[in-house]
């Protein structure tokens, strides 16, 4: 046996031996593309916590001002945490302008439903859409994978800080980095009748 | 691998057909990313993201003659990205037991050496091993996924056997 071929077989052996997914893991991870969803991030960035709290102290500090009865001068509103909060499940808007592409400069819609599934429905001269995305709900963290199929190509689902007051939902940026889908989502959505 | 040829099955439903072959797959494409990305986590994250696209475009992909080389295409081309955005990260993964320290059998130590060594090579060094080592895959598979041609892959394939061979040396060395 040459020292190539003694080489190749270590090799070959010792790659042969790195472990696999089990069947019940295998089975875990079809549940979650045929339900379209995106994993959960395993891998925080280390500043990640750093930025769920600032999320978590930005939502504390504008839920008040988004609430409908909210008046300045009136009694300091309490706010309230986002997990005892209903959850973001349902149809909602916002109006959004200053866009870097024109044409989305308008109302979107967003529908989340109760398995994950999100859907886009962009004003009308909207010349990118979405293809349908997933999102997952993880505590007071919501995370999208809208437009990864052409904007938001090659890049990581983006992670938000979410909280819900009445029927405004509010969405604050943890980790994302497609600058369209952030500029997109981030915001107060109001919910639709 | 031996599903290339699975294609739709007569009588079987998209979700049906799409299922049989991601539990077939899947976690021979894990095991692949696994090599490229030194980290099992992430392997898992990105062969998910592969397979959710699969499943986007599987009626016309399970018509191809290869699905399983389409989504190791689509998978190998996100680690590459992965390992791009994260170049400046430490690479402290290289360092970790690959096997997670389970000593499924002996000599532990050797294959640990081993796959901690392919780690140190460069993402498409360590693609390259995988396919050809790993999987097993003709050199002109290898070259075909990885958009190169055959006698590139050669070339490539000699150069890293003989980085590994000095890491290996290294790494033996001290014991």
């Amino acid at each position: 046996m040459t020292d190539d071929m003694h080489l190749d077989a270590r090799v070959r052996g010792a790659l042969q031996d790195l472990p696999m997914p089990s069947e019940p893991e295998t089975a875990q991870a079809l549940r979650a593309v045929l339900d379209h969803r995106r994993p959960l991030p395993r891998r925080a960035a280390m500043w990640a916590p750093l930025a769920a709290a600032a999320a978590v102290v930005i939502i504390a500090v504008l839920i008040p001002l988004l609430r409908p009865d909210s008046h300045a001068g009136g009694p300091a509103p309490v706010a309230v945490s986002p997990t005892v909060l209903p959850g973001v499940e349902g149809t909602w808007w916002h109006d959004v302008s200053g866009a870097t592409d024109a044409s989305w400069n308008g109302r979107w819609v967003m529908t989340l439903n109760d398995r994950g599934v999100m859907a886009l429905v962009p004003p009308s001269r909207a010349t990118q859409v979405s293809d349908g995305a997933a999102y997952a709900v993880s505590g007071e963290q919501i995370r999208v994978n809208a437009f990864v199929n052409d904007l938001c190509s090659e890049m990581p689902a983006g992670v938000f800080g979410w909280a819900r007051a009445g029927d405004r939902l509010m969405l604050v940026p943890i980790s994302e980095p497609c600058p369209d889908r952030k500029d997109l989502f981030t915001g107060a959505w109001s919910k639709s009748p | 691998m031996g599903v290339s040829h699975m294609s739709k099955a007569e009588g079987v439903g998209d979700e049906d057909s799409f299922a049989w072959f991601f539990t077939a797959e899947y976690p021979h494409v894990v095991r692949l990313l696994s090599v490229v990305l030194r980290d099992r986590a992430a392997a898992e994250d990105v062969a998910q993201e592969a397979f959710v696209r699969l499943y986007r475009h599987w009626a016309k992909v399970s018509r191809y003659e290869a699905p399983e080389a389409w989504v190791r295409r689509v998978a190998l081309n996100c680690a590459f990205s992965v390992r791009r955005r994260e170049a400046r990260r430490v690479d402290r993964e290289a360092m970790v037991d690959p096997f997670g320290g389970s000593g499924l059998r002996g000599p532990d130590t050797e294959r640990t050496d081993i796959v901690r060594a392919i780690r140190k090579l460069p993402p498409r060094d360590r693609a390259l091993i995988g396919l050809y080592h790993l999987e097993d895959r003709p050199v002109a598979d290898v070259a075909d996924l990885l958009g190169m041609r055959a006698g590139a892959v050669k070339v490539a394939l000699h150069r890293a056997r003989r980085r590994l061979a000095v890491l290996l040396t290294e790494a033996e060395v001290p014991r």
